[in-house]
């Protein structure tokens, strides 16, 4: 993190304190993060933020040329948290260029191990990573009359979850000595293994192939499954109230809080899960499959659910530029004139995207980042919306609760709401849980959502663990159907990742790949300003978010602005590089998580002198 | 600081990469009768269906991915060689047959049809018990009453 303090800027008439504070990079998966602010510590508030990434990997470049077939192994090489959700998706895009559909008991297979991957990665994100933001050690040092309070009041849900005190869920997030950092971790072992089980190995799936999968379903299999799955229903019923007596707290401990992170509510979700008994993976049936999808695709403007159809949501995906470093292709190569159902594909679509990097020096005030500026063209208004995701849960949870479609038993739309039942557990009875429409797209809100997503994808595979069952004690055991890739196709994969909405546009000429785009929920999250002006989300987000943090600019952490970023899940967060003032680049891991103490200059120079044989 | 583990002529340690995917694997048996699976679906070796097992160096199907819980060619996922330096390149199109596995598959094709002839004969006898097991009155053991 750097701080220098700039001249005077003409913000908002007050001759404020702007200082210039920098956080690059944030994170070390799907390139690199860096928040660039400029904060008022007079009106305690973030006055402007730029989000930038410096890394380019060109996967739509050296794509091209490539057998179809092996799309979903190189792209799921894309991440290593949620490389798997690449994966799916890319078999998605190539089961409909191919015009193959898996077998029932392959799809259900695939469902379970994408529950997994939810399962797993909320959790480790969630309470190893973001709880490090809300733990005793972190709130002590930036808001300690919080800290406090907190040792005063008590868990309204303690009966449920243990934790007596608010402030003892917070020493329970201390990273690597809290008991409930500890227990999380352990349960992060356990959902990869359950991973394991469906697809092989995690994170890059190699079970996985267009036309269905090559595990082999056995009773023993699906048994393995349900025995860990039970044991994570079982945490579940604690964990979630623990959420909600914290992030409670919070909003009443510093009133106003839920303008941390809060942008206007726009929000995109591709939908997952599909149904086997209503997914052919054709284009032309992609609205009915898409709408039984066992999370509900759809875009939500301020409060209203716009649309629940892929196709709509497929068209209206643009892709702008404005603030990143490539050259447009508006002149180039157009690779689909009309969609299959007929209707006109726009230049700016993914399928006619030519990706034309140009690498230059970053300027705020021009270009400063690889990332792209996706958009969602609004029919209605003519606007591009940027959309973004909430890290997932969020835009899952909205689109679905407005869409009142999901109803399996185990889970349940309402129309304003999602209902979970968990059934009883060794030694905890069944209970539902509700998750409710908040009021605001906020940080508190996001993460709030995770939590109960992490309910919900146990709650999926119940269901899904129960099909392929009955799959498997009916003798349908076959899980692949061959395929032949033709001459000509082009094929769209719609999925959420991990961290939310992911499409896979692939465009196959020669029996070769000619076109690929991938977009994963960080370009809808992180994009720069595009052509029209309009920031992107962690942008607006960030900006105009108040700084509650009680350390001035000497020891500032930027916790708020910390929480705001993170509730996006923006992947690990990790070693950041300190900038002070005079242009001298001291590299410090300054490491957002405790316990473990930074090397003092005294152990660095016992390092430095073992190596170089002192 | 303690003494370096066993690394082989690329620096790699030889507990992870000593051995081949082959070596490790849990359908190798299926190689060695001659018997490949024709589709993805298939328990049997994949060796036709794009697996490069044989000449990649990994430990996975030994050990699992975690746990003993996993791997790949073991539970159904082709290798794809990708703890190797040639990888991704000298591996694709994955999914095709490996250019050496269909010299070696025909090879032990012959020899795998005969064996596994053999081995169901003997694999039929051993399925039945001994000939003096029987519920007939007379004693075919070989045991002699001599108390009288």
């Amino acid at each position: 993190m750097g701080t220098s303090v700039a001249e005077q800027h003409q913000t908002s008439g007050k001759p404020g304190q702007l200082v210039e504070m920098n956080w690059d990079p944030i994170t070390r998966i799907v390139g690199s993060l860096g928040i660039f602010t400029k904060i008022d510590f007079g009106k305690r508030k973030v006055a402007e933020c730029h989000s930038t990434s410096s890394i380019f990997r060109g996967y739509s470049i050296f794509m091209k040329g490539k057998d179809p077939r092996d799309a979903h192994f190189i792209t799921s090489r894309i991440c290593g948290i949620c490389g798997d959700n690449h994966a799916t998706c890319a078999t998605y895009a190539q089961n409909m260029a191919f015009g193959v559909k898996p077998p029932a008991m392959a799809e259900w297979i695939v469902n379970l191990g994408e529950a997994a991957e939810y399962m797993f990665d909320h959790n480790i994100f969630q309470d190893n990573l973001v709880g490090v933001d809300f733990c005793e050690q972190m709130v002590k040092e930036t808001n300690p009359g919080v800290f406090e309070k907190a040792e005063k009041t008590e868990s309204p849900h303690a009966n449920l979850h243990g934790y007596k005190t608010i402030a003892d869920i917070m020493r329970a997030l201390n990273p690597f000595t809290g008991a409930f950092y500890r227990e999380a971790l352990q349960m992060s072992r356990m959902t990869r293994e359950m991973f394991c089980l469906m697809e092989g190995r995690h994170v890059h799936p190699s079970t996985l192939y267009p036309g269905g999968v090559g595990t082999v379903p056995t009773v023993q299999l699906f048994t393995d499954y349900i025995v860990r799955l039970m044991k994570y229903v079982e945490f579940m019923k604690k964990v979630v109230p623990l959420h909600n007596d914290l992030f409670d707290f919070f909003y009443e401990a510093l009133p106003g809080y839920e303008e941390v992170g809060k942008r206007r509510i726009l929000l995109g979700c591709w939908g997952s899960f599909n149904n086997p008994d209503v997914c052919d993976y054709t284009y032309e049936k992609m609205t009915d499959w898409g709408r039984a999808m066992y999370v509900t695709p759809g875009v939500v403007v301020d409060g209203q659910l716009v649309t629940t159809d892929l196709v709509d949501i497929n068209l209206n995906i643009r892709i702008l530029l404005g603030s990143s470093y490539y050259d447009d292709w508006q002149s180039a190569e157009t690779f689909v004139k009309k969609d299959p159902l007929g209707n006109p594909v726009d230049q700016r679509h993914p399928w006619n995207q030519s990706t034309l990097p140009k690498p230059q020096k970053r300027d705020f005030t021009g270009k400063y980042t690889w990332v792209m500026s996706p958009r969602w063209y609004d029919k209605r208004t003519g606007d591009y919306l940027a959309l973004d995701t909430g890290g997932g849960p969020i835009a899952r949870f909205w689109s679905t609760a407005l869409a009142g479609i999901v109803d399996i038993g185990y889970i349940k739309a309402t129309g304003h709401s999602v209902k979970i039942y968990l059934p009883k557990t060794v030694s905890l009875p069944e209970i539902e849980l509700e998750w409710k429409i908040p009021k605001w797209s906020n940080a508190i809100e996001r993460d709030r959502a995770r939590t109960y997503f992490q309910a919900y994808a146990a709650a999926a595979a119940l269901h899904f663990a129960e099909q392929a069952l009955s799959e498997l004690h009916a003798g349908r055991t076959r899980t692949w159907n061959d395929f032949k890739v033709p001459e000509e196709a082009i094929g769209c994969g719609f999925h959420e990742a991990v961290r939310g909405v992911l499409s896979h546009h692939v465009v196959i000429k020669n029996h070769k790949i000619a076109n690929y785009h991938p977009y994963p929920p960080t370009p809808w999250n992180a994009n720069p300003r595009d052509s029209f002006g309009t920031p992107g989300p962690y942008e607006d987000a960030v900006q105009n978010t108040p700084i509650f943090e009680e350390n001035g600019p000497e020891n500032f952490k930027g916790i708020d602005i910390m929480r705001a970023v993170r509730s996006f899940d923006p992947c690990l967060p990790c070693g950041v590089h300190m900038y002070l003032g005079n242009g001298k680049v001291l590299e410090r891991h300054h490491s957002q998580m405790f316990g473990v103490h930074a090397p003092t200059d005294r152990e660095i120079e016992i390092v430095r002198r073992k190596r170089t044989g002192e | 600081m303690a003494p370096m583990i066993p690394l082989d002529d690329q620096l790699r340690p030889t507990w992870l990469f000593g051995n081949t995917v082959h070596e490790g694997c849990d359908r190798a048996g299926y190689y060695e009768q001659g018997d490949f699976a024709t589709s993805y679906s298939s328990p049997k070796c994949i060796v036709k269906l794009g697996c490069w097992g044989p000449v990649v160096n990994c430990n996975v199907p030994k050990r699992g991915w975690m746990a003993g819980i996993g791997g790949c060619p073991n539970v159904g996922g082709i290798c794809i060689g990708c703890t190797m330096p040639g990888f991704p390149d000298k591996f694709m199109p994955f999914m095709d047959e490996p250019p050496g596995a269909r010299v070696s598959s025909a090879a032990v094709g012959a020899y795998g049809k005969a064996i596994r002839a053999l081995r169901s004969l003997t694999n039929s006898t051993v399925n039945k018990e001994p000939k003096w097991r029987h519920a007939r009155p007379e004693l075919t053991t070989g045991y002699h009453r001599t108390s009288y």
